[in-house]
């Protein structure tokens, strides 16, 4: 039976888990946090003190963590992945990364004779516990050989992004550079319409139905109408990710004014308080700039 | 199966010829107007009635609609030498479809009323590919009695007809609103591939990425296979979004509205009009970023 570890087993990595050990994977897992372990251990999986432990005998090792200092954490730290991990081991790195880094990470790990692939995941924790999220990697073609039937276990689908670790970062980076500036033009257009005395549930509703529509605004018009501004994604999350844009934009030296004019929203949003809220609340900066009154909840 | 009535459609740009293809189609005597020969040939072997002027095509019909590309052609279509309304019985309906400053869909529709017509704000929206099927999204202001004349028409172009309201100059607004976004997310869409391939992403799977992710938007996916095939063949022009978001910025103005990311994405459409690309498709936004940016888009050479 092929040995997989799983590195972090949050929201992500648990469903990964899950995933894995249905399609007939041994998995062995780690986590900082005891009930994770717990939950993970019910549902037939390996508990593990370290990442070493988790590593050591697997074929495939997938790293959960949050960010980049954690990644470096379990993979080079004490105790890390590369204490155990035999040569030839796929490393799948699916945290959120600036792009540089996730080059560099690449590089040291294949140094040390093991197979990196630059795994973004994109879908939420139903899509992980499902095994059916989407992963957008970059990575040789031998680490996608030897990732391929753990891949096949957690995703609906892979984009093979190139060779180089980093260009699966710098494609879901697009992703949050999009997703950021049809955030802000949504709360533009929803208080403007609501300025010139349009209905926005209306509003929200047409728009949705035309050629002026997008994921975003399909999300967040509704909200904005309703008045609802509980977050189910945080609008300080928006603050980094087009921080990280932007600097690799400058690294790059490449302008983009969309991209700045929403940051500056999301910057203003943030400071007026608003970063644990939903991104809807982009709309409370427009509103107060022009004296709108927004809709409230009932 | 024959409807009767005769309808003209005056502009045969990408959406009018559409809607005039439609009501073909639906077995009206659709009569299509334009300035182009090439244009009316092509009607004319389509089965249409091809016109030289708005009246001649607005005599005898029951339904007049206006497909040209702002105010000042629309006015002159209607009021102008030769417009529609030298000829149009009173009682006729008459849409205005072009995109134009709420205020003046306001204006348009009192002064048709004054002539006795039954004047019907009615922007469209959903590309050229659902206006040649049929399935416009109609977003539209006007009395009950316009509607009920015009419902034959409106069931042969559109899939979708949204009633903002008895009061023209409604479906404008949202209109505006609409451009406003539309405008905004095809800049985005160039901003976007073009760092892309800055960074060293290949465009065709970038595009398939996005299309799969929560960064997708309608323009992204429609306009997005302009850039990744370097195909700026005009469906829509750099110019129109020059003039849409030049509403949308004069409206917001006039209510101290401030827009930031609309007067963005216009600087970005004027400038891609003033290097010589306004007749291009807008997707050719793209082409700014990519001088910027010093590099080559597909279909360019360096």
């Amino acid at each position: 039976m092929p040995v997989a570890a799983v590195i972090g087993l949050g929201i992500m990595g648990g469903g990964a888990a899950a995933s894995l050990k249905r399609a007939g994977f041994t998995v062995r897992g780690c986590d900082v946090s005891g009930p994770a372990l717990a939950k993970f251990k019910d549902r037939g999986g390996i508990a593990c003190t370290s990442a070493a432990e988790a590593a050591e005998g697997a074929d495939v090792v997938f790293v959960f963590v949050m960010d980049a200092s954690q990644t470096e954490l379990v993979l080079f730290g004490a105790g890390g992945v590369v204490d155990t991990a035999a040569p030839g081991t796929a490393v799948i790195c699916c945290a959120t990364v600036p792009p540089d880094i996730a080059s560099d990470i690449g590089e040291r790990l294949a140094k040390r004779g093991l197979l990196p692939l630059d795994a973004p995941i994109s879908g939420g924790g139903k899509k992980a516990l499902m095994g059916e999220v989407t992963v957008i990697a970059a990575g040789s073609p031998e680490a996608f050989e030897a990732a391929g039937p753990a891949l096949d276990a957690i995703s609906a689908k892979v984009f093979r992004l190139g060779e180089t670790p980093g260009l699966g970062t710098r494609a879901k980076m697009i992703n949050q550079l999009l997703g950021g500036i049809h955030n802000v033009a949504t709360a533009e257009a929803m208080t403007l319409g609501i300025a010139s005395g349009l209905d926005p549930a209306t509003l929200a509703e047409v728009v949705t139905a035309s050629a002026g529509s997008s994921w975003m605004f399909a999300q967040r018009a509704p909200r904005i109408a309703a008045g609802d501004y509980a977050a189910p994604s945080l609008l300080s999350i928006f603050v980094k990710d087009l921080a990280i844009v932007t600097k690799e934009a400058e690294a790059a030296g490449m302008s983009l004014p969309l991209t700045e004019v929403a940051r500056a929203q999301y910057q203003a949003a943030a400071d007026a308080g608003f970063g644990g809220e939903d991104s809807a609340a982009l709309a409370k900066v427009y509103a107060e700039r022009a004296g709108v009154k927004l809709p409230e909840v009932d | 199966m024959t409807t009767s009535g005769k309808i003209a459609v005056i502009g045969l740009g990408s959406m009018g010829w559409g809607a005039a293809v439609s009501l073909l189609r639906a077995g009206f005597e659709s009569r299509g107007c334009d300035l182009r020969d090439e244009v009316r040939a092509k009607f004319t072997a389509e089965g249409g009635v091809a016109c030289v002027s708005p009246a001649e095509a607005a005599d005898g019909a029951t339904t007049i609609l206006t497909f040209v590309v702002n105010a000042e052609q629309t006015e002159a279509v209607l009021f102008g030498d030769g417009g529609a309304l030298e000829t149009a019985a009173p009682g006729t309906v008459v849409l205005s479809c072009a995109t134009v400053p709420p205020a003046y869909a306001t204006d348009l529709a009192a002064r048709l009323s004054q002539r006795g017509m039954l004047p019907l704000d009615a922007p469209v929206s959903g590309g050229a590919a659902k206006a040649l099927t049929g399935e416009m999204t109609v977003m539209s202001a006007g009395a009950e009695a316009a509607y009920a004349a015009a419902q034959p028409v409106l069931d042969a172009i559109a899939t979708k007809v949204y009633r903002l309201g008895e009061t023209p100059g409604l479906g404008s607004q949202v209109k505006m609103i609409n451009q406003l976004l539309a405008g905004v997310h095809i800049a985005a869409t160039a901003e976007a591939l073009v760092f892309g391939m800055k960074c060293g992403l290949d465009p065709a799977t970038l595009y398939e990425v996005i299309c799969a992710s929560a960064g997708n938007s309608w323009m992204f996916e429609n306009r997005g296979p302009h850039i990744v095939n370097g195909d700026y063949t005009p469906h829509s022009a750099v110019d129109i979004f020059v003039k849409d978001l030049g509403i949308v910025l004069q409206e917001a103005g006039a209510i101290d509205f401030p827009t930031p990311l609309a007067a963005t994405a216009r600087a970005q459409f004027e400038a891609a009009s003033a290097a010589g690309l306004g007749r291009e498709d807008d997707a050719a936004v793209a082409k700014v970023y990519a001088r910027a940016a010093g590099i080559a888009l597909p279909g360019e050479t360096d």
